[in-house]
C-alpha cells in the first residue's frame, strides 16, 4: 500500500461525506487503528437477494453444503430481459451520481457491484478506493477494466477513466466477454506483463472494430459476444463501437453516464415479451410497418405508443411498463412505474393501460371524446388511443 | 488439444495453433446469412455460456528423497493440505486455478496425471526414500509445460507459478536440467520461488533457478517450514492470478522493458517482506535428536 | 481490516466514535482481505 495514512484519510472522508445515494454500501464507521497500524471500517450487511457480478458473469455461484462441507454449483441468472436491462441503467445511473459528488470510482472491476437478478436493482461495494477526482491513492485498477492511458502508464485514475471502465463493465454485462480479447489476444496465448501493456494499452484493438478485424471473437471460445452481437441493436453497439476506438485514446470521446443511461431506457421500453415465449428486442422482431412489430416465430403482432417526447415507440404487449420519467419531461424516475398494460379483469381479451401514477390523465376512448383517468383507473386500447399526460401525450 | 501433437517440437505445434485460430476467426466476418446456415441461431439474450476464465497453473516441485523422511516430510504433507483451501480463497473468480505437484527422488513421479482444479484438489500423502534426481525433474517440468501438454487451456494462461522444495543437494546433473528447463518459454516467463529445508540445502543453488535471491526463502524447523510454505505459495498465487497494474510515478509511457519480470521482482519484495514479519525461534530440524 | 490480521469470532474492535463492535463470523474473503460480520449498537454490519 502506498500510503496508508492518506488512505485512511481518504475512508474517514468518505464516512463524513457520506453516500452518494443508497445504491451505494458505504464505509460508516471507523475503527481505533491498532499498533501495527490496523484499521478497517464497518459497512452495510449486503442483502442475501443480491449476486455478484462475477458469478452472474461466470453463470454460477459455489455454496457450501453444510451437511457435506463440498462446494455445490447454483445458476445464477436474470430472471428476465427487463432486470439484465435495468441493471444496465442502475449501473450507469450510479457511476452518475458518484462522479455528480465530484469523486471517481479508480479501481472499478466485476467485483464491485451486486445486482439483484430479479429486478435489476445495483449495489455498489468495495468502496475503498472511491476518492476525488484526482487523487490516487496507489491503485491503478485492473487490466481489462483500466482505461488504456492507465495501464501504458501516463495518466492517474480519474472520472474520465472511471468512464471507460463503465464501458467495459457494460460490455461484459451485455455480451459476457471482454471487448478487447479476440483472435489477436489469444494468439499470444501467455499474459505476459508484456502482453497485458501491449493488449489492454498500447495496442488495444475492440474486437467489432469496423476498421481493423484482426482482434475479432474467436468461434469456441468467445462464442457469447460472437451470439450477442448479432440481438443488440444498432443504437447500442454504436455506443459500445465509439466507446471502444476513438475512445480508446480520447477520453472525452467516451459516452457519458447520462447518455448510457437513456440508451438502456431506450432499450428497455423496446423489449417485447411474445405470449409465445420469445422475448427480445424490437431489434429481433420483423417491422410490419412503420408502427407494428410482427414477432417472426409465431406470427403476432404489437401495436406501438408513441410518446411526445421520444424519438422511438413503445411496443405493446401484456405486462409492458413505462415510468414516470416517459410521462413528465423533468424526470429523472426510471424505476417507478406509472402505466400498465392490463387485461381487463371482468372482461377478458380486452387489453387496456393501467394508471399506475399519481397525476390524472386525459384519454381519448373509442367514442372519441376525452375523459379523465385517476390513478389507479384503467382505459381501453383501442387504434386511435390518446393520452394527455400533461407536459408529455402519447399516441397510436 | 490433441495428444498427437505430441511428437512434434513445442514451436511446430504452437503455428499449428495458431493458424487453426486464423481459420475460425475469418469465419466471423462472413455475412450474415451464411452463418445463419451453418448452425441454429439461439436468439434469447439472456442465453449465455460463462465468460471464458483465465488459467493459472501452480507447479509444486517437491523433493521426497530419503533425506526429507520424518519431520520434514510429515509437516510439509500437513501444511499442503491446509494450503489448499487457502490458495481457494485467492484465485479471483475470473481465473481458474490449477494445481499439479511434481515429486522427485530416485524418480521422477507427478502426483495426478494433470493439473486439477484448486476446487477439486485433494493432496496425496507423500512419502521419503531414494535420491534426489532434480536435473530429471527439471527436464519432466520442461516437457510438460507446454500447450500440448499440461498448459492446454484454450484462452489466455497467467504465466505459471514454479515452487521448489527441497532439503539438499541433487543427486543428478541438475544443471543440464536446468539449461534445458531454461529454454522453456512458460518457465522464462513464471513466477519462480524455492524453498530450501534444512541445514543441507543450498540456497545459492536454488537461486540458480529462481533468478533472483530475494525469492528463495529457507526453513530450519517444522513452524518455518509451515510458515515459508504459506507465505510463498499464497504470495505467489495472488501475484501469479492478477493481472498486475503499473502505475508509473513519473505518468511517463511504459515499454516492454519496464514491465518485464515486475511480478517475479513483486514476488521477491513481499516475500522478504513477510519472511522478516516472520520471526520464529522454536525447535530446528537437525536438533534435538 | 487493512492489513493481514486475522480476527477471532468473539472478539472486540473498537470504534473510533466509541464503542465496540464484535466479531460474530466471516462474511467472505477476496484479494483484498476478510470480510467479517460484527455486532454493534443491537444490529449487525461487515467490518472490512
Amino acid at each position: 500500500m502506498k500510503d496508508p495514512e492518506q488512505f485512511k484519510a481518504n475512508i474517514k472522508r468518505n464516512i463524513s461525506d457520506g453516500a452518494p445515494s443508497n445504491k451505494f454500501i458505504w464505509p460508516r464507521y471507523l475503527t481505533k487503528s491498532m499498533e501495527d497500524g490496523t484499521f478497517g471500517y464497518l459497512m452495510e450487511v449486503k442483502p442475501d437477494s443480491f449476486d455478484s457480478f462475477v458469478d452472474i458473469l461466470n453463470t454460477y455461484k459455489l455454496k457450501v453444503d453444510p451437511l457435506t462441507g463440498r462446494a455445490v454449483r447454483e445458476p445464477v441468472r436474470f430472471t428476465d430481459l427487463k432486470a439484465m436491462v435495468t441493471a444496465c441503467i442502475n449501473i450507469a445511473n450510479a457511476f452518475r451520481q458518484l462522479h455528480r459528488a465530484g469523486k471517481s470510482y479508480q479501481d472499478l472491476n466485476d467485483g464491485g457491484f451486486f445486482i439483484n437478478t430479479d429486478t435489476g436493482a445495483v449495489l455498489v461495494v468495495d468502496c475503498d478506493n472511491i476518492a476525488p477526482d484526482g487523487a490516487n491513492f496507489g491503485i491503478g485498477g485492473k487490466p481489462g477494466y483500466m482505461a488504456p492511458e492507465i495501464v501504458r502508464g501516463i495518466a492517474k485514475p480519474d472520472t474520465q477513466t472511471d468512464k471507460y471502465s463503465l464501458a467495459v463493465v457494460l460490455f461484459k454485462l451485455l455480451f459476457r466477454g471482454d471487448p478487447m480479447e479476440g483472435e489477436k489476444v489469444v494468439k499470444d496465448v501467455c499474459l505476459t506483463e508484456a502482453a497485458e501493456l501491449k493488449h489492454y494499452g498500447s495496442e488495444a484493438l475492440f474486437v467489432y472494430d469496423p476498421n481493423d478485424a484482426s482482434n475479432r471473437p474467436v468461434r469456441g471460445i468467445h462464442d457469447n459476444v460472437i451470439k450477442f452481437w448479432r440481438i443488440y441493436p444498432d443504437y447500442i453497439k454504436d455506443a459500445f463501437i465509439k466507446s471502444f476506438t476513438e475512445g480508446l485514446t480520447d477520453p472525452n470521446k467516451r459516452i457519458i453516464e447520462n447518455e448510457w443511461q437513456q440508451l438502456f431506457m431506450r432499450l428497455r421500453t423496446e423489449i417485447i415479451a411474445c405470449t409465445c415465449g420469445r422475448t427480445n428486442f424490437t431489434s429481433m422482431f420483423e417491422k410490419q410497418d412503420s408502427t407494428t412489430y410482427r414477432c417472426p416465430k409465431c406470427g403476432m403482432t404489437f401495436a406501438t405508443l408513441g410518446f411526445s417526447n421520444k424519438e422511438y415507440r413503445m411496443p405493446l404487449y401484456i405486462g409492458c411498463k413505462f415510468y414516470e420519467c416517459d410521462i413528465e419531461q423533468n424526470s429523472d424516475d426510471f424505476i417507478g412505474v406509472a402505466g400498465e398494460l392490463v387485461e381487463n379483469k371482468l372482461k377478458p381479451g380486452v387489453l387496456g393501460i393501467r394508471n399506475s401514477s399519481e397525476k390524472v390523465w386525459n384519454v381519448k376512448m373509442p367514442d372519441n371524446q376525452f375523459y379523465k383517468v385517476d390513478p389507479g383507473k384503467g382505459c381501453p386500447i383501442w387504434p386511435g388511443l390518446e393520452i394527455d399526460f400533461g407536459d408529455v401525450t402519447a399516441k397510436i | 488439444m490433441s495428444k498427437k501433437n505430441k511428437g512434434k517440437n513445442p514451436e511446430q505445434a504452437v503455428n499449428e495453433q495458431q493458424a487453426a485460430v486464423e481459420e475460425t476467426a475469418v469465419e466471423n466476418t462472413a455475412p450474415a446469412d451464411d452463418l445463419d446456415d451453418m448452425f441454429d441461431f439461439d436468439d434469447d439474450p439472456l442465453g449465455a455460456t460463462g465468460v471464458s476464465r483465465k488459467s493459472l497453473v501452480i507447479f509444486f516441485l517437491i523433493d521426497t528423497s530419503g533425506s526429507m523422511k520424518g519431520t520434514k516430510m510429515g509437516e510439509l504433507n500437513t501444511v499442503m493440505e491446509e494450503l489448499i483451501p487457502e490458495i481457494r480463497k485467492v484465485g479471483e473468480a475470473d481465473t481458474e486455478v490449477k494445481l499439479a505437484v511434481l515429486t522427485f527422488s530416485t524418480d521422477v513421479k507427478w502426483m495426478y496425471s494433470e493439473p486439477i482444479a484448486i476446487e477439486d484438489f485433494e493432496w496425496a500423502r507423500l512419502n521419503a526414500k531414494g535420491v534426489t534426481s532434480m536435473g530429471a525433474a527439471f527436464k519432466e517440468l520442461n516437457t510438460r509445460m507446454s500447450r500440448n501438454s499440461f498448459l492446454n487451456s484454450p484462452s489466455l494462461s497467467f504465466a505459471p507459478v514454479i515452487f521448489l522444495m527441497t532439503d539438499g543437494y541433487p543427486s543428478d546433473d541438475y544443471q543440464a536440467g536446468l539449461k534445458e528447463l531454461s529454454t522453456n518459454s512458460w518457465y522464462k516467463f513464471g513466477l519462480k520461488a524455492a524453498l530450501g529445508i534444512g541445514n543441507e540445502a543450498n540456497d545459492d543453488m536454488l537461486a540458480e533457478f529462481t533468478g533472483s535471491k530475494d525469492t528463495v526463502v529457507h526453513a530450519y524447523s517444522g513452524n518455518q517450514l509451515a510458515q515459508m510454505i504459506k507465505i510463498v505459495a499464497v504470495t505467489a498465487s495472488q501475484i501469479g492470478s492478477k493481472s498486475m497494474t503499473l502505475a508509473d510515478q513519473n505518468e511517463s509511457e511504459l515499454s516492454d522493458e519496464d514491465v518485464y519480470a515486475s511480478k517475479q521482482k513483486m514476488l521477491g519484495q513481499q516475500i522478504q517482506e513477510l519472511v522478516n514479519q516472520n520471526e520464529s525461534d522454536d525447535v530446528s530440524f537437525d536438533t534435538g535428536w | 481490516m487493512i492489513r493481514m490480521t486475522e480476527l477471532s469470532i468473539g472478539q472486540e474492535v473498537e470504534l473510533e466514535l466509541g464503542g465496540k463492535a464484535k466479531v460474530a463470523g466471516i462474511i467472505g474473503s477476496g484479494g483484498q482481505g476478510t470480510v467479517y460480520l460484527v455486532e454493534y449498537n443491537a444490529m449487525k454490519w461487515a467490518l472490512k
